[in-house]
């Protein structure tokens, strides 16, 4: 109890917590910090989950090593990965019985691009430029650094034409690609992913080839959407077990 | 050691899961899941506390693999099911279950791994606190904190969040960083890491 009264007075050292994980603290602050840490338990205590905390807010390494060992998991035990994923079954079988009444009515094209969308929302989702920007930051060019940011804070005209100032950074028409996408610019999108593909010798073709799939799902491309889908999931790479679910939901054998 | 351990050695294990190797990765879950599931099960554990036990000692030999002077000086298999002895320690402490049976587990620790393996484990339950706690914060206060970790400058972050000065985010990223760490302390999980204390 003694402790939990005593975090508010120790909060107000977030600024030195800021500082010294951002490696700014001087000489002398740093000396008196690392005093602190070492002496004062509740300064340390508190210091140790803000760490945890700044952390767990960015896509780091260690989250994406999870993921892989979550999505094996998943791909083993398919009865926990529906109970994980309820939104997306719920989409999936929202999809079937929309087709089915429009079979009855005559729209069954139209409901079929309704649930390649659902699906494109269910698997969509914003990716976090933090992992990379922390990643990449010493050798990245300083458009690239500044689109991120903006990508990050959803400004995604202004991130695009700031990753259209450095036209040869892989990274910079990877989140180019992702920003076109959050502005619904699907086919300038698949055309930013297709260079990296075409690169062939680059950290980011798995992304780009992920997200051309999904492209093309959402823009009615079907066959191409499910052929992309087939190659990705015969792969071993980090889009495998979505690949294989999504094809499932697009009932393709 | 079992003729499928063979596949791979204990050190093109450590270096598989140290460079995120899918392969490496698949064949130590094939391999050794279900290993951690009749453990667990033998002391009255259910399937869901063996994927938790499995996920968290994997995280833990992951922390461990990105030690650049470690090395392993036993079998994976050796090393993991020490974690994984750890970890159920941990969460049958956290259920008040089993402790007799653990604890002759724990009795059977080799001792010079203890201070560090203690502290892997720590770093594990307390990132996992920070997850559970950051999932039920408010959005925008969790926005706060990311664009702050991420390094965005406060005027921007203000701009972005409609606060009408670079002081105001400060006041409330403090605000919610203390109602976080709060949160995480009042979390019987972490008041069972007193076990955990370091000297």
């Amino acid at each position: 109890m003694i402790q939990l009264t005593k975090i508010y007075p120790i909060m107000k050292d977030l600024e030195k917590f800021e500082k010294y994980i951002k490696g700014e603290l001087e000489e002398g602050d740093l000396w008196e910090f690392r005093k602190s840490l070492e002496e004062d338990t509740i300064f340390a205590k508190q210091f140790e989950l803000y760490k945890a905390i700044h952390q767990e807010t960015q896509t780091n390494k260690k989250q994406l090593f999870m993921e892989s060992l979550n999505s094996i998991h998943e791909a083993q035990n398919p009865a926990k990965k529906v109970r994980q994923l309820p939104l997306r079954r719920i989409y999936a079988v929202a999809a079937s019985l929309i087709i089915l009444v429009a079979a009855g009515i005559g729209l069954l094209t139209m409901q079929t691009q309704n649930s390649n969308i659902k699906l494109y929302d269910a698997y969509f989702q914003t990716e976090s430029a933090a992992f990379n920007v922390r990643s990449a930051s010493h050798s990245m060019e300083q458009p690239v650094m500044d689109g991120m940011q903006l990508y990050e804070l959803h400004n995604y005209d202004a991130a695009i034409e700031m990753f259209n100032k450095a036209p040869n950074n892989l990274m910079g028409r990877l989140y180019s690609g992702l920003s076109l996408m959050e502005l619904g610019e699907y086919d300038d999108a698949i055309e930013k992913f297709n260079v990296i593909v075409k690169h062939n010798d680059n950290l980011f073709i798995d992304q780009a080839e992920w997200y051309i799939s999904l492209c093309y799902l959402r823009t009615g491309e079907r066959r191409k959407a499910i052929e992309n889908f087939k190659r990705i999931a015969a792969d071993n790479g980090v889009y495998r077990t979505k690949s294989l679910k999504i094809l499932n939901e697009l009932k393709v054998e | 050691m079992s003729e499928e351990e063979d596949k791979y050695s204990s050190d093109e294990i450590l270096f598989g899961i140290k460079n995120h190797d899918r392969a490496i990765l698949q064949y130590v879950y094939d391999t050794y899941f279900d290993k951690v599931r009749i453990y667990v099960d033998k002391r009255k554990g259910s399937e869901n506390d063996a994927w938790d036990i499995f996920q968290d000692a994997m995280g833990v030999f992951y922390d461990y693999s990105q030690k650049q002077d470690f090395v392993l000086k036993v079998s994976f298999q050796a090393f993991f099911f020490t974690i994984i002895r750890f970890v159920w320690y941990d969460h049958a402490k956290n259920r008040r279950s089993a402790q007799s049976v653990v604890q002759f587990d724990m009795d059977t620790l080799p001792l010079e791994d203890d201070e560090m393996l203690r502290e892997m484990l720590r770093n594990q339950i307390i990132s996992k606190l920070a997850r559970k706690h950051l999932a039920k914060l408010k959005k925008s206060c969790v926005l706060l904190i990311k664009y702050s970790s991420m390094g965005i400058a406060t005027d921007l972050i203000a701009k972005k969040l409609n606060y009408h000065s670079t002081q105001a985010v400060y006041n409330q990223k403090r605000k919610c960083l203390r109602k976080l760490i709060k949160e995480i302390m009042d979390d019987p999980a972490y008041k069972n890491l007193s076990d955990y204390e370091r000297p």
